[in-house]
């Protein structure tokens, strides 16, 4: 049996025929229903964003167990308010559609203590089905299944339900895309969704200074090794000027309820302190600019030295919403932040 | 890094991979060799894992790799640039020992070695990973890749005992670390010189020469010959189209001529971008003056790849000029690679006499007029080992 046989009966198997995957062969382009579409809501720009943070310090537990009521209500409370709708279902339809297949980027390499929390995964997924969106065109995804399954979350190939698989199981697009300087492979199930969703966690990041919306996405490429060199500047910035990213990425969800603002990108107690919160945006720069911020709060309010002291500030960040990129908004005083 | 001659999709470059595997894995049952094919992902990945060499623990679980001059600083959980060793709970893990995702019972031609052990054949092994992002890499779908991205199906479990077995049973007197960059898979590499040479087999290292200075002093006292990429002359070069740079490889040159074993040089030739008169002629100068005009240069002719497909495949003028120069820079011998064979860019004249002393076409000896590593017809001692 051939490499491109047996991986077409994988796929089939997995049940990603309706994504495009099963006939895409290697060196075979996406099929035509995983074309880029006209976004449901208007695209970022450097010009101004909204972001919406909701913040309510009970939903995470003494014991580091999360009310998963509470934080339903508000992610509820937060993608309405960033739609600017009356319900939540209303706000969901706002980015997202029936005719959606929606790939959500989860972070789990912090394994248990510091990954995307699974019920706020969940809660999106609950949400994206409020819009229409079928449960079987869902797929959590990050770079390794063994990531995923060390972060609490059931790897889920097949079968009925929203599914829940790492890069390793489906790959990558067998060409080279550049942007700019960067050089990649993007995961399949990027190329081959309608829509992303977006749920980073809010940490310190030993080499890019923070890891929040925009490096998320080194999880959904072939080589983020190699991206890593000065600060992951301006590797970041330029990944996310990706066509694929950019026209489909709808909705940022950062996971703020635990923070590490020190000795990321792993979990480091001493540096974790439960913050309770959620960020959402649809703009991943302006998601940044504001974690950036509540990062540096922390770290000033248990005596640390800002990231920009120890030359380890995030310039990637101003440089993705700088005029030859406009991926979003970088400038503070564009950024419309409200608190819900 | 420049060893298949034409271009090649990653399918051709899997399947040439598994066939290549395939072929030899006859001989496995009864070896002890292991084709992933048949076993689980997690028992392979266990059986690939082996504490890295030269690195330093760092607090916070952290470790800095001392093997490149890149040095990466690694946190727990994560990879170094080359993407196939990982800190686990602040233990450097390669993940790659004797893990051969790309192998081939290739002639030594075709490493390019010329002057050493002519018409040999050498049982040849990468696995995945590199310490170099050059955008025009020839072997991008295994150098650039991690590890778990190569399908199970092309990646062999050849522990170096087994490689030396194999190597013998296929009639190879040389064991080459190839293909990808050997200096990534260092302890596999390192293993298998030590194996080999017990087998009477000889070992060489075909490499970017990115490496530092004590990880090279201690694998060098176990190879036999080394090749190195000169892949150009200047650091901007280097940086933008490797991201590495060029001192490390030019003292790794040095390093290797001093200890006396057997070097030869790579310039893969990219039209626009290191095929600048002034490059290449300091490369020249510098290597004749660095390790002598004995050692054998390959102007090797670039096919666009993996970033740089919008560029052409380098005209033979171009080569042809590059030639030239190295000749003028005082290069002995001077060779073109990756052309068609019927152009004689292969062949070694007599740098006394000027008649061909050694015939090659398409990687293969074709006629030897040596006696002794002499020149038949005049008696001059041609370079070699
Ligand atoms: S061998 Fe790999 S991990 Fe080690 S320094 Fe070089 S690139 Fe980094």
């Amino acid at each position: 049996m051939s490499n491109d046989s047996s991986r077409r009966e994988f796929l089939v198997t997995l049940g990603l025929a309706a994504w495009g995957l099963a006939g895409c062969g290697r060196n075979q382009q996406p099929v035509a229903g995983a074309q880029i579409r006209t976004p449901r809501a208007p695209s970022p720009t450097p010009d101004h964003a909204r972001v919406v943070i909701a913040r309510r310090p009970d939903v995470v537990a003494g014991d580091g167990s999360i009310n998963v009521d509470l934080l339903g209500e508000m992610l509820d409370a937060a993608v309405t308010a960033l739609a600017q709708q009356p319900k939540p279902v209303a706000a969901w339809q706002t980015y997202f559609g029936p005719d959606d297949r929606v790939a959500v980027k989860v972070n789990t390499l912090g394994g248990a203590m510091s990954s995307t929390h699974p019920q706020l995964a969940q809660l999106v997924c609950a949400g994206l089905q409020s819009a229409g969106v079928a449960e079987s065109n869902i797929i959590v995804y990050d770079l390794l299944n063994e990531h995923l399954r060390a972060a609490g979350y059931e790897v889920k190939l097949t079968g009925p339900g929203v599914r829940c698989m790492g890069n390793d199981a489906v790959g990558y697009e067998d060409e080279v895309t550049v942007v700019r300087q960067v050089g990649t492979r993007f995961c399949r199930l990027v190329t081959n969704c309608t829509a992303i969703v977006n749920m980073p966690l809010l940490k310190d990041h030993d080499l890019a200074g923070v890891s929040i919306a925009l490096k998320n996405h080194f999880g959904s490429i072939s080589n983020p090794n190699k991206l890593h060199t000065n600060h992951c500047t301006p590797y970041i910035a330029d990944l996310n000027c990706a066509p694929v990213l950019r026209s489909k990425q709808r909705l940022i969800i950062c996971d703020a309820l635990r923070v590490g603002y020190e000795g990321g990108p792993t979990f480091k107690p001493q540096y974790t302190v439960p913050y309770g919160a959620i960020i959402v945006s649809n703009d991943p720069v302006a998601v940044d600019v504001i974690g950036l911020e509540i990062i540096e709060q922390l770290r000033a309010k248990h005596g640390l030295q800002s990231l920009m002291a120890l030359d380890r500030a995030p310039r990637y960040i101003a440089m993705a919403g700088d005029s030859e990129r406009r991926v979003g908004c970088a400038d503070r005083d564009k950024i419309e932040l409200v608190e819900v | 890094m420049s060893d298949l001659p034409e271009k090649m999709t990653r399918r051709q470059m899997l399947k040439r991979c598994a066939v290549a595997g395939a072929g030899l894995g006859l001989g496995l049952v009864g070896l002890g060799g292991e084709a992933f094919e048949d076993t689980n992902a997690a028992h392979a990945a266990t059986l690939r894992m082996r504490e890295a060499m030269f690195y330093d623990k760092l607090p916070g679980n952290k470790i800095q790799c001392k093997i490149c001059p890149k040095q990466c600083v690694v946190g727990d959980g994560e990879r170094g640039f080359c993407g196939n060793k990982e800190n686990r709970g602040g233990t450097y893990y390669t993940l790659v020992y004797g893990a051969a995702a790309c192998v081939g019972l290739d002639p030594i031609e075709k490493k390019p070695l010329f002057h050493f052990l002519p018409g040999s054949k050498a049982l040849s092994v990468g696995t995945a990973g590199c310490n170099f992002d050059c955008k025009d890499c020839q072997n991008w779908q295994a150098s650039q890749a991690r590890p778990e991205q190569l399908p199970e199906s092309s990646v062999y479990y050849w522990p170096p005992t087994t490689l030396a077995q194999l190597a013998v049973r296929y009639g190879a007197e040389v064991l080459a670390y190839t293909y990808t960059e050997p200096v990534v898979f260092y302890e596999y590499m390192l293993d298998g010189a030590v194996v080999g040479h017990k087998y009477g087999l000889r070992s060489v290292m075909i490499s970017n020469g990115y490496i530092n200075r004590e990880p090279m002093l201690k694998v060098a006292a176990h190879l036999d010959a080394i090749k190195i990429d000169l892949k150009g002359f200047e650091d901007d070069f280097y940086r933008k189209y490797c991201v590495g740079s060029v001192k490390p490889v030019l003292e790794t040159i040095k390093r290797v001529k001093a200890l006396g074993k057997w070097l030869e040089i790579v310039y893969l030739v990219v039209p626009t971008v290191n095929d600048d008169v002034k490059q290449v002629t300091e490369a020249c100068r510098w290597l004749v003056k660095a390790v002598g005009p004995d050692v054998p240069l390959h102007f090797s002719r670039f096919f666009p790849q993996y970033q740089l497909t919008h560029l052409p495949p380098t005209p033979f003028e171009t080569l042809d000029r590059c030639r030239k120069i190295a000749r003028e820079a005082g290069l002995h011998y001077v060779y073109i690679g990756n052309v068609e064979p019927w152009r004689g860019t292969e062949n070694t004249y007599c740098p006394s006499c000027g008649k061909l002393v050694v015939g090659r076409s398409g990687y293969r000896v074709t006629e030897m007029h040596l006696n002794s590593g002499k020149c038949a017809y005049c008696g001059h001692k041609i370079a070699g080992s």
